[in-house]
């Protein structure tokens, strides 16, 4: 981490204003993907910019589906998304290396998920109840 | 950010989350056996234990897996005598997470008679695994090639 950090410190040096940091590329890109994630969070997963599209370009031209998903899984995979990406903005407005750090961390859970097929329901939310759980006992 | 800078990092985020999905896919769904005795009350799930062998699947509503696990191993139960499935969910159970050590989901328990654990699986299961498990606990197997009470017919053929 300490290396990762090193790599990109000198260019993140504190001579940037605020005005320059919320106009940066990367971080307009995140503030996009957190909005997006905010979408699949916390609306009907109909809602999604990506659901319009698979309703309105994909589905005419595929056989129907008869079997779906159940829609808290992913639900709450979005919810860690946008919780990490929700980080990266809000930090990226004052430390420019939180933006990479956050995308960094949001890249990794969805080349897991959609390469591995990993599942961040099934490996967290147990994890982070017993945690909560864990905190309010003490 | 330097391009070439932000190309490594790239490059390392890519090896790096590879490697870590290659780790996890590996050990998804072991079966790995227990010996060490256990005072889990399982009839407090609702486990009985009228059957020699019982899986009891525990589960969340955020579990992609969960579905497809009960499937499978619900159609195995009905397939291979004296074994019965059980599912809890845990969703709002803490307590029972706590209690069981489950910390992912699915987690399956194999269990002898309702009361002794005898091994478990974290993670979608191998169903191969399992068979051999079960064929090992002398359920009448199901895979035609390798039944477990001809091996000694099978050995004299092997050396005949």
């Amino acid at each position: 981490m300490t290396f990762f950090l090193g790599l990109i410190g000198p260019s993140t040096a504190a001579e940037t204003s605020i005005g320059e940091r919320l106009i940066d590329p990367a971080f307009l890109l995140l503030l996009v993907l957190a909005v997006l994630f905010a979408i699949g969070a916390l609306a009907s997963p109909g809602a999604h910019p990506f659901g319009i599209f698979y309703r309105k370009v994909i589905v005419p031209r595929i056989a129907p589906a008869t079997l779906f998903e159940a829609p808290k899984p992913p639900r709450f995979a979005q919810l860690v998304g946008l919780l990490v990406s929700g980080v990266g903005v809000v930090l990226g407005v004052f430390l420019p290396w939180a933006v990479v750090v956050a995308a960094a961390f949001a890249f990794v859970a969805a080349f897991l998920n959609s390469v591995f097929g990993y599942c961040l329901g099934c490996e967290l939310y147990l994890f982070g109840q017993r945690l909560g759980a864990a905190k309010s006992a003490t | 950010m330097d391009p070439l800078v932000a190309l490594v990092v790239v490059a390392l985020l890519l090896v790096g989350a590879t490697s870590v999905g290659l780790l996890w896919k590996s050990r998804q769904g072991h079966v790995v056996s227990r010996s060490a005795p256990t005072d889990f009350d399982f009839a407090a799930l609702g486990v009985d234990s009228k059957a020699k062998t019982t899986l009891l699947q525990f589960s969340t509503e955020f579990c992609s897996y969960c579905p497809g696990t009960r499937r499978a191993l619900g159609s195995l139960a009905r397939e291979v005598a004296d074994v019965s499935f059980f599912e809890y969910d845990l969703t709002d159970d803490v307590e029972a997470a706590r209690r069981f050590g489950i910390t992912k989901t699915p987690t399956v328990f194999v269990i002898d008679r309702g009361r002794t654990l005898v091994a478990r699986i974290g993670g979608a299961p191998r169903v191969v695994e399992l068979r051999e498990l079960l064929a090992k606990r002398g359920h009448g197997s199901t895979e035609v090639n390798q039944p477990q009470h001809h091996d000694e017919r099978k050995r004299s053929h092997a050396s005949g």
